[in-house]
């Protein structure tokens, strides 16, 4: 290692080192099933997540207007972060099976940011001044138009980053 | 379509989507080429895991990856670790990529310690 090498690297390879050792890291990287199955829910994660969100924003965009918007608020959006969350504890477990490969990939890299921009924009939908006139009186503005349209660009392209990962190994 | 903003959503959806660069893609068997390529060296790297086991062997100086099966294959064909080390001496038979410059190759079949794996038993024909 170089004597300029900074700081902030330093530790960030220490971090990856020791969940590399994680105990529960080195039986998945062994297991035969266990890990094929940690796959499966964070898939199984990611289904819920965009079938849901999906859903919210094309409703927010005008589709199914004769459906309330209440309904789409009260299920789908509800079932997406359940299934958000789902997908950051599997997907959380099944880069620690190799940190250090995964924290250099790039689509890894424009995944993960993807990720915190799609969180930050649902987030603000969900609990911004808009959600409580949309959801009691299917009162849609313009913003939340914005949101929705970024929101199915964001987590469509977290989709095709987090396939391209293995394709650039 | 019901709306523009629909309609302007899914267009980009689908752009976005085609929007592939032609990724290099080390996974299945498209990278590789259909020749039969032998190659030998000195192992500086073992890894028998998930997603797949893999290889980095050092020849003439330079340092090759290889890709070895998933893990379930890998271990029914008796490679696991106690089968090479750090240093140990290897022949790998399999496939190499096609990409300009780069050193990689996928192994079907890999020789050391005066023992033969064949991790990928369906392709080992032009070898034997």
């Amino acid at each position: 290692m170089a004597l300029t090498e900074p700081a902030a690297a330093a530790w960030t390879d220490d971090a990856l080192a020791t969940l590399n050792d994680w105990s529960v890291a080195e039986w998945l990287r062994r297991s035969l099933y266990a890990y094929p199955i940690v796959n499966v829910l964070h898939i199984l994660g990611f289904i819920l997540l965009i079938g849901g969100i999906i859903l919210v924003d094309l409703r927010v965009l005008g589709a199914f207007r004769r459906v309330p918007f209440a309904v789409f608020g009260r299920i789908h959006e509800p079932m997406a972060a359940l299934g958000l969350l789902l997908a950051i504890v599997a997907g959380f477990l099944l880069f620690a099976v190799k940190p250090a490969d995964y924290a250099e990939n790039v689509s890894f890299q424009v995944k993960m940011v993807l990720v915190l921009l799609g969180i930050v924009n649902a987030v603000t939908q969900r609990f911004g001044r808009q959600w409580r006139p949309a959801m009691a009186d299917d009162m849609i503005i313009p913003r939340m138009r914005v949101q929705a349209t970024l929101s199915i660009g964001i987590w469509l392209s977290v989709l095709v980053a987090g396939r391209f990962i293995a394709f650039l190994e | 379509m019901p709306t523009k903003p629909i309609r302007a959503t899914l267009a980009a959806g689908a752009i976005l989507s085609l929007t592939a660069a032609t990724a290099l893609a080390h996974h299945g068997w498209a990278w590789t080429s259909p020749e039969p390529f032998v190659l030998s060296g000195t192992i500086t790297d073992v890894y028998i895991g998930n997603p797949h086991a893999t290889m980095e062997i050092e020849v003439d100086g330079e340092i090759w990856h290889v890709d070895l099966a998933p893990l379930i294959r890998t271990l029914d064909a008796g490679f696991d670790e106690e089968a090479a080390s750090v240093g140990d001496s290897v022949t790998l038979y399999g496939h190499q990529s096609t990409i300009e410059g780069e050193n990689a190759m996928k192994a079907v079949r890999v020789e050391v310690n005066g023992m033969t794996y064949d991790v990928y038993p369906d392709r080992t024909g032009p070898f034997d």
